[in-house]
């Protein structure tokens, strides 16, 4: 048998829904059959439908801040931390391998260049690479050049032709990078020297050994019994091939530095 | 997920206003209160799943927000007042009276509002907003027996307040 006390507890509970099973059952039979408890339960449904009522009475009107409100809700766009986290790695790893492509296209642009400075010395020595010019002009091979290039390239006058040690056979163009670079051939001491020039943007200097001269670095280096000179200047970057027995790497310098053999 | 939790969010928010404004006592406030915690409900979206409460939770945010600020203005939120005076069981009006009472509702109301905020708020939560007991628990962040023995000494000292505030309407009409 449930005492009042329990069932006394039990009517809130009922009223707010709380109350299930065995427990609900005996307080329906125990409320249909007391009417001290029935009562109690009248008088507290009563008081709460009185604070339910409540509810109509809290009157406001924030319709303008709720239109506002809405809006925002409805254009707020969630911010992903774990996609942002993501984002940033991602964009790490795209810059590591970024520097790493630009690191091998450096040094293969390097490899490259002095590769094909020997390779088309070598081909036009043999004569799979005939001159397209044949001049010992230094300006008509300037003035053939202009125009063929997608960069500005003039040969320097030698400062006294009766001195010039070297004698200029010819030009021509020859591929690199899909694009043209200037081949000039030379003639020193009765032995072939060619010189490649090349953008900077497409070549890069490279060597064993390195000089500075004037405040250029010059870089040489020996491969297959020949001798590459490459540096760069205002943009452009330039090899020389020769392959002189008792190698004076000075000598070549005359050909754009005549004061070269002073300082070099 | 987001969509849909925003969609709730929206539907709670004469709820939110409504719950705010009883508890600050000012319009202002109430905005205020709504504002931030649309704001922090919308920045932790990501941390509801499909079966969350999202209305429950809403509230939680909202009762934290306004706990914290009543820290700041050093006012301590919990005054449980356990000493209840005239302990009745006694309700003699009917709600049907009550509808027709203009005066009565506004004494009830009054009476309401000049409660404790730790019974005015469980109040709202279980008869305004309908929460269920386990609900509340989780807003208020306390035990279940704590829900329950809190909204017995809510209701008897709305009860008390009532009584007090309708007689002295009484008083001075007479």
């Amino acid at each position: 048998m449930i005492d009042h006390k329990t069932i006394k507890i039990w009517i809130n509970l009922y009223l707010d829904g709380e109350l299930a099973g065995e427990e609900l059952e005996q307080f329906k039979q125990h409320i249909n059959k007391c009417t001290e408890c029935s009562k109690l339960l009248k008088q507290q449904r009563d008081f709460v439908d009185s604070i339910k009522i409540l509810k109509d009475e809290v009157k406001f009107d924030f319709s303008d801040f709720k239109k506002e409100l809405v809006s925002q809700i409805e254009d707020f766009k969630p911010q992903r931390k774990s996609f942002s986290k993501f984002a940033i790695l991602l964009a790490i790893i795209a810059l590591l391998v970024g520097i790493g492509f630009y690191l091998t296209f450096l040094y293969s642009s390097r490899t490259d260049f002095t590769e094909i400075a020997i390779e088309n010395h070598i081909r036009q020595t043999r004569g799979q690479l005939p001159l397209e010019i044949e001049t010992s002009s230094e300006t008509e091979i300037s003035n053939w050049f202009s125009g063929k290039l997608n960069f500005n390239f003039r040969l320097p006058r030698y400062p006294d032709p009766t001195k010039q040690p070297y004698k200029i056979k010819g030009a021509r163009l020859v591929a690199l990078n899909n694009d043209y670079a200037a081949l000039v051939s030379y003639e020193m001491d009765n032995r072939p020297m060619t010189l490649l020039v090349a953008p900077s943007r497409s070549a890069t200097p490279h060597g064993k050994n390195k000089f500075i001269f004037k405040e250029l670095n010059f870089y040489l280096d020996t491969r297959d019994g020949l001798n590459i000179l490459s540096w760069s200047d205002k943009g452009l970057t330039y090899a020389l091939v020769f392959d002189f027995e008792n190698f004076n790497w000075k000598k070549p310098c005359i050909v754009c530095h005549s004061s070269g053999e002073k300082e070099m | 997920m987001s969509e849909k939790a925003k969609k709730e969010i929206i539907d709670a928010l004469d709820s939110l206003l409504r719950y705010a404004l009883i508890m600050t006592g000012n319009e202002e406030d109430a905005k205020d209160l709504v504002q931030e915690t649309c704001y922090r409900a919308l920045k932790n979206l990501n941390t509801l799943d499909e079966n969350s409460n999202v209305r429950a939770w809403l509230f939680t945010i909202m009762r934290n927000i306004w706990l914290n600020q009543k820290k700041r203005q050093q006012i301590s939120p919990i005054q449980v007042d356990d000493a209840i005076e005239n302990k009745s069981d006694d309700w003699n009006i009917n709600s049907e009276e009550l509808l027709i009472n203009n005066e009565m509702r506004q004494a009830l109301l009054k009476a309401l509002e000049n409660l404790p905020d730790v019974y005015r708020e469980i109040l709202i939560l279980r008869y305004f907003e309908d929460f269920s007991y386990s609900e509340i628990s989780k807003i208020l962040g306390c035990p279940l027996g704590t829900v329950m023995s809190r909204l017995n000494r809510a209701r008897e000292k709305l009860k008390v307040n009532f009584v007090k505030i309708y007689e002295k309407k009484e008083n001075d009409r007479s």
